[in-house]
């Protein structure tokens, strides 16, 4: 299994879930993200996130409109936050099982 | 404030990188607002980007924008360099040290290196230079911010003249003033020379990006940067066994104050002078490193 991120609010993690519903620019994303899961993703964070994923053609710039240059999710791209969303998936399940079992035996 | 601070802090980011995501970060500032918490986010991205540059960002600039850079930082890191070297030779312009230069091989052959490659590092940067500020003060005329750069060029070196003037007059002045007088005298002058030698490398690299430079004088600046930065990593080397000589070898030496009213000990100024060297030499060295892998694919 690939290493993904030692955080759970990963930026890249992040900005490929707000990819994946379509097209965005700069801005468009850092709203999205801050709506789905209220993490607020300052500039500088967000394309160091833009520029990693780009150089990893997870993702792709389109045309630019003035100077806001929307972004679309590869098909690589959807691949791997697929697979990021099935381990983080797979975790949450786990975890939730477990602080169960722990709370029911205090 | 915060508008300027995130200004500020765009400017930070690596060339390449303000090439291809500039724009659209300085409009996302504009749409989101600018606050002190965005302009750290910006320079901690910056950081960033320093540190672990996107490999596939390199095509953003071609083989001169490469060659300006390169130039450009090795000329910084030249001045850095070049003002530790001068506070190692004021530490150890005394006759002790000429003395123990000439009876102690390791302190006297590392001296001489020093000052051999600190010569070759200056001719080499002077070699590469020269060219490029001729053919960007030909274009004074026609190009408005080679302009501007040469005047804070001009009037970086006239700011030094006239402290320099300055200085000389105090020194020269009868009755002689008091050695407190004195040491701060010569340290506004360090100051002021300094400041003005920092003006002049940012000046440099404004007129370098806003002159059209031929690629021949680009490839030739860029192989004196490589020169300086061998020679500013050489001249690290020496450094250091010149401080190890002095330490093992004359410890006395090494111990006694130096600086105005003798707070720090000749062996930590002369450890405080190379570290700077060695970031100054760590730099140029990086940035003609990435020149190189750069420009051969």
């Amino acid at each position: 299994m690939r290493y993904i991120s030692e955080r759970s609010t990963d930026p890249g993690l992040l900005v490929l879930a707000s990819l994946a519903e379509g097209p965005k620019h700069g801005y468009a994303i850092t709203q999205d993200v801050e709506e789905v899961s209220g993490v607020k993703l300052g500039p500088g964070t967000l394309y160091g996130a833009l520029s990693r994923l780009e150089g990893r053609d997870l993702i792709e710039a389109l045309p630019s409109e003035d100077r806001r240059r929307p972004y679309k999710i590869t098909a690589e791209g959807s691949a791997a936050l697929a697979e990021q969303l099935q381990m983080l998936g797979r975790v949450v399940a786990a975890g939730t099982k477990r602080l169960r079992a722990a709370g029911a035996s205090t | 404030v915060s508008a300027w601070l995130a200004r500020r802090a765009l400017a930070l980011y690596p060339l390449a990188y303000r090439r291809r995501y500039g724009a659209e970060m300085e409009a996302l500032v504009e749409d989101s607002g600018a606050s002190l918490a965005v302009a750290a986010d910006l320079a901690r991205g910056a950081l960033g980007a320093h540190l672990r540059p996107e490999p596939a960002l390199a095509a953003a600039l071609d083989e001169r924008d490469r060659l300006r850079l390169t130039a450009s930082t090795v000329f910084l890191c030249w001045v850095v360099f070049t003002a530790m070297i001068f506070g190692v030779a004021k530490t150890t312009e005394e006759a002790g040290f000429r003395h123990a230069a000439a009876v102690h091989s390791l302190i006297g052959a590392s001296h001489l290196a020093l000052e051999l490659l600190a010569v070759l590092a200056s001719a080499a940067l002077l070699l590469g230079a020269v060219p490029l500020v001729a053919i960007a003060l030909a274009q004074v005329r026609r190009r408005p911010a080679v302009r501007r750069a040469a005047l804070v060029a001009v009037g970086c070196l006239a700011a030094f003249v006239v402290a320099t003037a300055a200085l000389v007059l105090l020194a020269n002045r009868q009755p002689e003033i008091g050695s407190g007088l004195r040491a701060a005298a010569l340290t506004a002058w360090i100051a002021v020379g300094l400041t003005c030698a920092l003006g002049c490398a940012w000046a440099a690299r404004r007129g370098l990006f806003a002159a059209a430079m031929p690629a021949a004088a680009l490839r030739l600046a860029g192989a004196c940067a490589a020169v300086v930065a061998v020679a500013m990593a050489g001249a690290v080397l020496a450094s250091a066994l010149y401080l190890v000589g002095l330490l093992v070898d004359t410890p006395a030496l090494a111990g006694a104050g130096n600086g105005p009213g003798g707070a720090l000990s000749v062996g930590l100024s002369l450890a405080i002078f190379l570290a700077a060297m060695a970031l100054a030499a760590g730099v140029a060295s990086l940035s003609t490193l990435r020149a190189r892998r750069t420009l051969t694919g």
